[in-house]
């Protein structure tokens, strides 16, 4: 089994590849002399990517009260780290294009996931995390296993759907009982190839038994309630029918309160509807 | 011409390198030195636990950091969570700084950075300057915003000044929140221990008046087995001495020999009785009370003294409820304490008198019904400065006539221990009078 | 009783109820009369919405829309839901309990059309 989901990565790392503007940003970033300019400079040259950060920077999703016209304001006041996590998960969608769409539309995929994403960074910025856009892009990552999967083991896929069809169970656990490993794994171990950082690679390889998460629990914990909350208001789908059961523990880590819950449905509606429209704008 | 060419760029280029990595280098050594003077903060910060001390330590440790024109750290007021300057630099600058603010608060980006939690930089309505706002808070709870102006070309925000500067304002939000925490704890603590004081000062109060009653009751128990010891040490020699007097006086014919005798016999006759006094003082005789008719106890009293208080001029006048007095009382000891009051009237009236003896029923003072007998003479009665003095064992007035000191208090014992009381009223040249109360059984 | 937005507040008007910032902290209690200084704190917290003694006239106004919603609908909702939670602790944890009811809330107004 170990060695069928090592090569369904290594077979594939060609074809799932980082975008080089990421690279060259964190580059930047992690580079001591360069500045806000320079950064700023980086992103400009991707037009595509540049609309969509303003249209971010821009929108209830950070609440400024004014206008940011220009990329290097946005980059002050979002931060640099911020902006380095939102240009990898607003790129995510370009690197996973041209899926068939045999099993779940690009579109029903993308919501669930961007949904998972906007939740976990409301959770995290009500936690008062630094940087809410690690969580913000672990969340958009949490199920790309599946998409490699739904890709690559098309018959083994379909074979497990009907398999639900007939007796009810949750998708990941029939992930692992006929292929010895779940959606999870190829997510972390395509984070791994891939060099993020550690927070985001445990926190999707883990999301599904997050009291596995020894290194970034918290991180893991919010990405495993994220997604539950995510099921829960039916935003979207990655093959998932069932809400995965929630760990106490987890919601422990969190501290978050119950009554809160409430406020984050708001939100998380709210959000959800508006990254979506800028990350993946509707077919015209 | 192509060769030295090429080896020219490459040389360019590994220079270039080169410079790159020792400007890097450079930069990590003030870095470094950067986080190494946040060390010795933290440590100052630590032990603070003042919260204007930490502000200001903090403002002089960010200054370091970044070269700001003005700083400063505002703070909520408790009671309508409006923001104040608690600390400012330069000291100054509050005027200039509060409208920068007042500025931030209308058009709502202040609202905003109190959401975010690294440093936000905002161009200044106001002038050519930058602002910064960093929240001051912890996932608990909002404490505050620190607020700096700094010029354009003084903003190297890159990567790890930010960090630093959101590292040292969460720091000093952390100690905030534990010097709060403190001072909350200390207020309690101080709170509690006012009460405990006060409960202290009353326990010990409690217990003095305790261990006084203690002592009483230890030297009235020392004094009780020291009596019964040496009572019986006693009995024996005088019991030899009385019954040798006796076995003499048949050989006597000197008259004076035969006086000396009788005085010897009537002395140990008199230390005789002291012992038996004071044997029963000791004596804890446990009481074993019965429902008893009192007026028939005090009329068995009566038999056994009234021919003697007759002999004196002693009248008896008796005074006696309707009906039954019963009251619960062991009788022989009941008896012990009515003679002992008996006597010491007599006593107080050698040329004559009257004691008149009531019974009835009355109530205690915790309401339990109970029966009381009243001895009243008109003899000499008892001077003001010995009254407290009259249930003290071995107080007497009469010791040349071979009192022994011991009688009421052996009375007041038997009363005690019977749930009675017993209470002397005297007035000098007019009489006294002993009251008795003893409860009565429970219908 | 109205809930307007903090930008027509004006002095003078009373709090009906608490105002909270979002984490749940008490900025002003009930009952309060609104001064100048109570607006600059709002808008220091962001606070957008108060909720104030008293009717306010026209336009100011932002009630709260009730909808009817029949039986039929909420049956609907809860039994759809009910099997997707199917393999949650919906009996024993609290937390599943309150999130079932807020997805419910959430199916039976997009079935109503909200």
């Amino acid at each position: 089994m170990a060695i069928q989901l090592a090569s369904l990565i290594s077979d594939n790392l060609k074809i799932f590849s980082l975008p080089s503007i990421f690279l060259r940003l964190d580059d930047a970033i992690n580079d001591l002399r360069s500045s806000v300019t320079d950064i700023g400079n980086i992103i400009s040259e991707d037009q595509g990517l540049t609309v969509r950060m303003l249209k971010l920077a821009n929108s209830p999703l950070y609440g400024f009260p004014s206008k940011i016209e220009t990329i290097s304001k946005a980059v002050l006041i979002i931060g640099t780290k911020q902006i380095r996590d939102l240009t990898l998960a607003t790129s995510m969608l370009q690197v996973f294009k041209g899926i068939p769409e045999d099993f779940i539309t690009m579109e029903t995929f993308w919501r669930h996931s961007i949904a998972c994403g906007v939740i976990a960074r409301i959770i995290a910025g009500y936690r008062r995390e630094p940087n809410v856009e690690t969580f913000f892009t672990a969340g958009i990552l949490h199920d790309i296993g599946r998409l490699i999967m739904y890709t690559k083991m098309p018959s083994e896929c379909r074979n497990m759907f009907s398999h639900i069809a007939k007796k009810p169970q949750l998708l990941f656990k029939v992930e692992r009982e006929s292929l010895g490993f779940n959606h999870t794994d190829v997510g972390g171990l395509l984070l791994k190839e891939w060099k993020l950082p550690k927070n985001l690679t445990e926190a999707v390889a883990y999301h599904h038994n997050p009291d596995k998460a020894l290194q970034y629990p918290v991180e893991t914990a919010t990405i495993h309630v994220a997604d539950i909350l995510a099921h829960a208001m039916q935003l979207g789908s990655s093959g998932e029918k069932y809400i995965p059961p929630l760990s106490e523990e987890a919601w422990a880590k969190l501290s978050f309160q119950t009554s809160m819950l409430p406020f984050l449905f708001k939100q998380g509606l709210q959000h959800v509807d508006i990254a979506m429209q800028i990350i993946l704008p509707p077919k015209k | 011409m192509k060769k030295p060419v090429k080896k020219d760029i490459q040389i360019q280029a590994l220079q270039e390198r080169l410079d790159h990595i020792e400007g890097a280098y450079k930069k990590l050594i003030d870095y470094v030195s950067e986080l190494s003077a946040s060390r010795e903060f933290n440590k100052y910060v630590i032990d603070s636990t003042d919260p204007f001390n930490i502000l200001n330590i903090g403002l002089t440790h960010i200054k370091r950091l970044l070269s700001f024109e003005e700083l400063a750290f505002y703070l909520i007021e408790e009671k309508d969570a409006s923001f104040y300057a608690a600390c400012c630099e330069p000291e100054s600058s509050s005027e200039k700084l509060g409208t920068e603010v007042n500025q931030c608060i209308e058009d709502g980006t202040f609202a905003w950075a109190l959401r975010q939690n690294h440093p936000i930089v905002v161009p200044s309505k106001l002038s050519e300057l930058k602002l910064i706002l960093h929240v001051l808070g912890t996932q608990a709870r909002t404490r505050g915003m620190f607020v700096g102006t700094i010029k354009d070309e003084n903003l190297k925000i890159n990567d790890l000044s930010v960090t630093m500067l959101s590292i040292t304002v969460q720091d000093i939000s952390y100690s905030l929140e534990s010097v709060m925490l403190y001072q909350i704890l200390r207020k309690n603590s101080e709170e509690a221990l006012r009460q405990s004081h006060h409960k202290l000062g009353k326990a010990h109060s409690d217990l003095k008046a305790a261990k006084s009653q203690m002592l009483r009751q230890e030297k009235m128990a020392s004094i009780g087995q020291l009596s019964a010891g040496i009572a019986h040490e006693i009995k024996n020699p005088l019991g030899i001495i009385v019954q040798g007097i006796d076995s003499l006086k048949d050989s006597l014919t000197d008259s004076l020999l035969a006086d000396t005798s009788e005085r010897i016999k009537k002395a140990a006759l008199r230390a005789a009785r002291i012992v038996n006094d004071l044997l029963s003082f000791a004596r804890q005789s446990p009481i074993a009370p019965e429902k008893m008719d009192i007026v028939s106890i005090i009329e068995e009293t009566l038999s056994l003294v009234e021919h003697q208080l007759n002999l004196n001029n002693i009248v008896i006048i008796r005074r006696f409820e309707e009906g039954t007095l019963s009251a619960l009382v062991d009788s022989d000891q009941i008896k012990q304490v009515f003679i002992n009051v008996l006597l010491n009237a007599a006593d107080a009236m050698r040329q004559g008198g009257n004691i008149e003896i009531e019974a009835g029923t009355t109530v205690m003072p915790t309401g339990t019904p109970a029966v009381r007998i009243s001895f009243s003479d008109n003899g000499c009665g008892i001077e003001p400065e010995n009254i407290e003095k009259i249930f003290d064992p071995f107080f007497t007035t009469k010791r040349d006539s071979g009192g022994t000191g011991l009688g009421l208090a052996v009375s007041q014992r038997i009363i005690e221990n019977h749930r009675g009381t017993i209470t002397v009223d005297s007035r000098l040249g007019e009489g006294t009078k002993v009251l008795v109360t003893l409860p009565a059984p429970e219908q | 009783m109205a809930i307007i937005t903090t930008s027509k507040l004006m002095p003078g008007m009373v709090l009906k109820s608490a105002v909270n910032d979002i984490t749940g902290r008490l900025l002003l209690g009930k009952g309060v009369e609104i001064c100048e200084k109570h607006l600059t704190i709002f808008k220091s917290w962001g606070i957008t919405e108060v909720d104030i003694e008293g009717d306010v006239e026209g336009d100011a106004v932002e009630e709260d829309i009730v909808i009817q919603v029949d039986e039929e609908t909420v049956c609907k909702a809860r039994e759809e839901l009910q099997e997707l939670f199917a393999f949650t602790d919906l009996n024993n944890s609290p937390v599943t309990k309150e999130i079932f009811r807020l997805s419910v809330e959430l199916k039976i107004d997009r079935l109503s059309g909200v």
